[in-house]
């Protein structure tokens, strides 16, 4: 009687665990099947060919390539300068007692939940009067200040895990508080450092408003925008295989992020918010 | 080498809890001391050493290392070596790096460097540690990585901050030793910050006993044991802590107040109204002595340490049991009665304020 | 070492520090006997912070201020440089017997209204799943690792493609959802989803909470792996029913992280943008208010009016986080004690 029972609670859990696994990856096994033809004819769930015709025709039909690259560009530079300005940044309001600290930290998280709305019109000036407007320099600057908020929050949270005695035994040792972050705390933080670089690469790899908004040829489009402008012969009917097959693509290198870095991704969002 | 001179040191601590911490202190710590800051946790001890090293700003007063007045200078001008409580090891980089890194931030040359770290891990016996990362070393190991890079750099001034209370009791007696033994071969003025009396009274050329941010009493270890200047260094230093006794004293006849026969006995000191007799629990005697006062006595604990054993008794002399030290072969059950023997000449007097009275010289301890 | 040369060290460091009178403003206060360390330490952490502040002063702080002053202009994108002040009329103004701006817009209020619809269902839902999936990895079974990593997909899936997934998974004709419904005799005939009015918004939301129960999941079971053990040993014990230890013992100690987890959605959610703005393009029956300006800033290029629809959405997501930052301000306040 008691085996039943838990025999039937394990029936159970494995019976939600797998419900749980087809809610979060049966749309984009659907992509993947769509980008094989998947949802014409018979085939509505299963791939039709396993040719790569709807990746080629993305490729040859628009500059999406070029679209990749822009991407890539555009976040590592987002990353790198966004991570530079946020380690001095919280180290400073981490480790040094100073007045106002405390409000400076707010307006940081404050800055952080702005919507990106309400800044559209006044960064479309500052684009257009710093002449970037139309180039890879807009995203750029646009998207390391909005995430900068969120890195200088969670690698504060991080840096005040650092014991004290670890940084006076440094300045003892005659270091500079240059020093102290590039050959103590840089290192010590590493695992931090990569947590924040990735949750900005994200944010940078699929943002949206900003870049439809400043970015007008195709040929500066990041990906997002490139997919969401793949248009087919009428108005009415995407070419939804090769928007699937462009979508893999995009999503692909993320997924592997998440599977490799999972556990580093979940250490940023919780250090962001819970801790925070 | 360094001396150095405290000159009315202050910290407070701004802010809602404003609090403090130093309160006037005024000391000279002469070149190649080791001295030995001891009190409960929260007299001041540790903030006193981070103003020394420069890690505390210092709210007032002067502190002079040698002739330099050093409030203005950073850490590293000082010429300071630091072992903290936690060793505070940098976990990213072997021991050798540990030690070199203050060398290399002084841009000195990788052989200059290599000479003095070899030199100083042959001290310490870290020659064969060298490649490993700290957290591949034991407790001792690390205390002893955190020593050397505090020597590698010829400092002239030793800051230890509770360096021993992370490890655990045999290992705490080891290092100690080894602590003194590099001492008396480097001579470098060394201050070290400890809670554990026994550390202090081992190892310390000068004593001084902090309370409440102020010295209760500077002074060589059997000073300090043998003449302590209050009831706070009396209390703190011994274990088990010396016995007190309120009594009212006419001359050097002294009579406890608490009892309800009151009985005097004369004491080789002089003063007038109430007072506090202290006697440590190792002089009091189970067998007669001329001049001591005989206590009836009960004993309600027996603790045994092995060599010793500790019978806390009660009496009508006062309200807190009187703890005496005996002879670990003994063996007194609770319950049964007792008559001890204090010694006069053993004996301390407190004023009203807690101060120690001079001890008359025509009858010296034996 | 004589001290005599620790003296001169000393001083040719002091003289070498370079002045930066204006950034130590706070060191000036304080008094002057502060010894090196201290005071160099606050001009350096102020020079730490310039290039942020630069940075948000820059391009965050100068925008909103420039997008709530054309808010109260007549600027269009046409003609950005020459524009005149009109005070609240890109609000309310009075004319001829109508009332007129945002405030007397119908299509304003009806995304104000699709707004708050969806962020309050969309919340609630995922609040409530993504603490059962939380559950669900709380407990050991072969392959958790996998399944969580599996959960951070829709997570880590640029919201443009999701959109587009689903909107390709909705489709009326060739969808896998009305196919798989009506295999199920759940619905008779194909659903427009994302066209219909009934369904639109519901879809929205349920699009939404696929997306981010992910982060909703992973922050409670970060509260969930930091209770104490011996809270759920002592229930046990005790033979307190499962469902009963959740809701009084469980429940209120992960409740502080719930509610941070909670406002952080809650504000993102107010900003929805490019769901909407993709799986529904310009459909007034799901405009919401980010939608809503950036189309009259963009498509109608209408500066001003943008300008204060944004204004307004600003105010709101402002409000609420000033209600949080005071709600929790003592905590603030109270960490990083070095």
């Amino acid at each position: 009687m008691k085996t039943l029972k838990l025999l039937t609670g394990r029936a159970l859990f494995a019976l939600a665990v797998l419900a749980l696994l087809l809610y979060t990856i049966f749309p984009f096994y659907i992509a993947v099947a769509t980008s094989f033809g998947a949802g014409t004819g018979e085939h509505v769930y299963t791939p039709a060919y396993f040719d790569l015709r709807n990746y080629l025709s993305v490729f040859k039909e628009q500059p999406f390539f070029h679209n990749i690259l822009n991407s890539a560009l555009v976040s590592f530079a987002t990353v790198a300068i966004s991570l530079l300005i946020a380690v001095t940044a919280s180290y400073a309001l981490a480790r040094v007692h100073f007045r106002g600290r405390t409000l400076l930290l707010l307006t940081v998280l404050g800055v952080s939940m702005f919507p990106q709305v309400a800044v559209l019109s006044g960064m479309f000036e500052l684009i257009r009067m710093l002449g970037l407007y139309n180039s890879l320099g807009s995203l750029i600057l646009s998207y390391t200040v909005f995430s900068l908020p969120f890195s200088v929050w969670i690698l504060t949270t991080f840096m005040r895990g650092i014991p004290k005695d670890l940084e006076e035994a440094a300045i003892v040792d005659g270091a500079t508080p240059w020093q102290i972050i590039t050959r103590i705390f840089m290192p010590v933080l590493w695992p931090a450092l990569v947590t924040t670089g990735l949750l900005a690469f994200i944010g940078a790899w699929n943002e949206f408003m900003f870049a439809i908004t400043f970015i007008l040829s195709n040929e500066n489009r990041t990906v997002p925008v490139a997919i969401s402008m793949i248009s087919g012969d009428s108005q009415y009917e995407l070419p939804w295989g090769p928007v699937m097959a462009a979508s893999v693509v995009v999503t692909v290198p993320l997924i592997a992020l998440v599977l490799i870095f999972q556990r580093k991704i979940v250490e940023g969002l919780t250090a962001g918010a819970v801790k925070g | 080498m360094s001396s150095i001179e405290f000159v009315k040191l202050d910290k407070v601590y701004k802010g809602l809890n404003s609090f403090h911490a130093v309160k006037g202190v005024d000391l000279s710590i002469n070149d190649g001391e080791f001295v030995v800051f001891v009190g409960p946790s929260g007299c001041g001890k540790s903030t006193l050493l981070r103003m020394i090293a420069g890690l505390e700003d210092i709210s007032g007063g002067d502190l002079y290392f040698g002739k330099t007045r050093v409030n203005a200078m950073a850490p590293k001008e000082r010429g300071i070596g630091m072992v903290f409580q936690s060793y505070a090891l940098y976990p990213h980089m072997s021991v050798y790096d540990n030690m070199a890194f203050g060398l290399t931030l002084e841009k000195k040359s990788s052989q200059t460097i290599d000479q003095k770290v070899r030199e100083v891990a042959g001290i310490l016996q870290l020659e064969h540690l060298l490649e490993r990362k700290p957290k591949e070393l034991s407790g001792g190991q690390r205390q002893r990585v955190a020593i050397g890079r505090a020597i590698v750099r010829q400092p002239n001034v030793f800051l230890f901050d509770e360096p021993l209370s992370n490890l655990d009791a045999s290992l705490r007696v080891q290092m100690r030793i080894e602590i003194t033994k590099l001492h008396q071969k480097l001579k470098t003025t060394s201050i070290y910050v400890t809670h554990d009396q026994i550390e202090a009274m081992t190892m310390a050329d000068k004593i001084v006993v902090l309370n409440q941010g102020q010295i209760m009493q500077v002074g060589s270890p059997l000073e300090i044991y043998n003449n302590p200047a209050n009831t706070f260094v009396a209390g703190f230093m011994g274990s088990p802590t010396m016995n007190f006794v309120q009594v009212n004293a006419q001359g050097s006849q002294m009579t406890p107040t608490p009892c309800d026969n009151p009985r005097s006995f004369e004491v080789p000191f002089q003063h007038q109204g109430p007072a506090t007799l202290g006697i440590r629990p190792e002089h009091i005697e189970l067998s007669p002595l001329p001049g001591a006062l005989a206590v009836e006595c009960q004993i309600s604990v027996v603790e045994h340490l092995g060599n010793e054993t500790m019978l806390y008794l009660t009496s009508e002399l006062c309200e807190q049991p009187l703890v005496v030290a005996v002879a670990g072969e003994k063996s007194p059950q609770i319950g049964e009665d007792l008559t001890i023997y204090l010694p006069a000449e053993r004996c301390h007097l407190f004023d009203a304020n807690g101060e120690a009275v001079t001890r008359l010289e025509t009858s010296k301890p034996n | 070492m004589d001290t005599s040369s620790i003296g001169a060290q000393g001083t040719k460091t002091a003289a070498k520090a370079p002045a930066l009178p204006r950034l130590d403003a706070s060191a000036g206060r304080a008094k002057a006997e502060q010894s090196g360390l201290s005071r160099q330490r606050i001009r350096t952490a102020w020079l730490f912070l310039t290039p942020m502040m630069i940075g948000l002063a820059f391009v965050a702080g100068w925008p909103l201020l420039r997008t709530i002053y054309l808010g109260f202009t007549d600027a269009t994108l046409s003609n950005i440089d020459s524009y005149s002040f009109v005070g609240f009329e890109n609000y309310l103004v009075y004319d001829n017997g109508h009332w007129y701006g945002l405030l007397a817009d119908s299509l304003w209020w009806k995304s104000v209204w699709n707004t708050l619809y969806i962020t309050l269902f969309s919340v609630s839902i995922e609040t409530v799943l993504g603490v059962l999936v939380a559950l669900i990895l709380h407990a050991k079974f072969p392959g958790r690792g996998l399944v969580r990593a599996a959960i951070l997909i829709p997570w880590a899936i640029p919201t443009v493609v999701s959109a587009k997934m689903w909107g390709w998974m909705l489709h009326d004709q060739f969808g896998v959802i009305n196919d798989l419904f009506m295999t199920l005799h759940i619905i008779s005939e194909p659903i427009a989803w994302t066209v219909n009015p009934d369904t639109v918004l519901g879809t929205i939301v349920a699009v939404d909470v696929w997306k981010t129960t992910p982060f909703m999941a992973l922050l409670t079971l970060a509260a969930l792996q930091m209770l104490p053990k011996d809270c759920y040993e002592a229930a046990r014990v005790d033979g307190i029913h499962p469902i009963r230890v959740f809701f009084k013992v469980t429940l209120p100690l992960i409740k502080p992280a719930l509610v941070v987890a909670v406002v952080f959605r809650l504000l993102d959610a107010l900003r929805i943008f490019d769901l909407v703005y993709i799986l529904t393009s310009n459909s007034e029956d799901t405009i919401v208010m980010s939608v809503y300006a950036r189309q009259a800033l963009i498509d109608f290029q209408q500066i001003g009016y943008g300008s204060a629809a944004s204004t307004l959405l600003f105010l709101m997501v402002f409000g609420l986080t000033l209600l949080y930052i005071f709600a929790t301000r003592l905590k603030l306040d109270g960490s990083g004690d070095h």
